[in-house]
């Protein structure tokens, strides 16, 4: 077993684990902080597929932005369940069929994505990362959708303000 | 090599606990958390399949960048909505949140 498999599976295992104790736990601050753990952990696998720059970007934006605007969120609103676990239960009475359905979608998934024969390049993954050459087919080929999103952070930005703001 | 499969196994494992996670969950917050791990399960497998197929135009990883800049305003968005809703009905239970229904 080569030492990126055995990483794979480390970082699966952390990531896997990590995802169910957020949609699992009683107590919501835990599940934020594993939030972090999890997408750091993420952060890794793109550094495994060669991506340096996306897994910056993923601790900057998903390890830090996010989870530290959950947070704010979480102290600005009254939790149903207290630490302790006791209190409202911060699940629904749907657990049953939110399994089923979660565990149907996994099973088509898989019997339709996992026999297929990709056309995987035999040189790949590419062994190094290019952030010039990213740069370049950004503003080169995608220059459109690169204008279009930031339009859309910024009316979201706008939009939050507006939304968030006191009524006077 | 990795084969490309275990990516796709791995993020579609991921994709489901976050199914689970928005349809278990009352907490709107927690939701938002869960279509977050949903978001990076479609990430990963951008990002895997582009490492794999199209290494050199590294369109998945393009992607990925725009998809992580909408999915920060759709976070950006849930959670003022979130404290919004809040003001206004001093809860933040989806269970409850039921106005627009008949």
């Amino acid at each position: 077993m080569s030492g990126q498999l055995l990483a794979f599976w480390a970082l699966s295992f952390v990531i896997l684990s990590g995802a169910l104790y957020i949609v699992t736990t009683k107590n919501i601050m835990h599940a934020v902080f594993m939030h972090l753990l999890t997408m750091s952990m993420i952060a890794a696998i793109y550094g495994l597929l060669h991506a340096d720059f996306m897994a910056a970007m993923q601790v900057l934006i998903y390890a830090g932005a996010v989870t530290a605007m959950v947070v704010f969120a979480l102290m600005l609103t009254k939790s149903q369940s207290r630490p302790d676990g006791a209190g409202m239960a911060v699940d629904n009475q749907q657990r049953g069929a939110s399994f089923l359905t979660a565990a149907g979608f996994l099973a088509v998934v898989i019997y339709v994505l996992v026999p297929q024969k990709w056309a995987v390049k035999e040189t790949a993954p590419i062994v190094k990362s290019d952030v010039a050459a990213m740069g370049a087919i950004i503003f080169k080929s995608y220059i459109l959708p690169f204008e279009i999103i930031s339009v859309i952070l910024l009316a979201a930005l706008i939009g939050v303000i507006v939304l968030a703001r006191k009524e006077d | 090599m990795i084969p490309l499969q275990y990516y796709i196994i791995m993020s579609a494992i991921l994709f489901t606990i976050g199914i689970y996670g928005v349809l278990a969950r009352r907490n709107a917050i927690l939701v938002l958390l869960s279509v977050e791990i949903m978001f990076n399960a479609v990430n990963i497998n951008f990002m895997a399949f582009s490492a794999y197929i199209t290494p050199a135009t590294m369109i998945g990883q393009i992607y990925t960048i725009f998809a992580v800049a909408s999915g920060a305003a759709e976070i950006g968005i849930g959670l003022a909505i979130i404290l919004l809703i809040y003001r206004g009905r001093e809860t933040v239970n989806v269970d409850e949140v039921n106005m627009l229904k008949w």
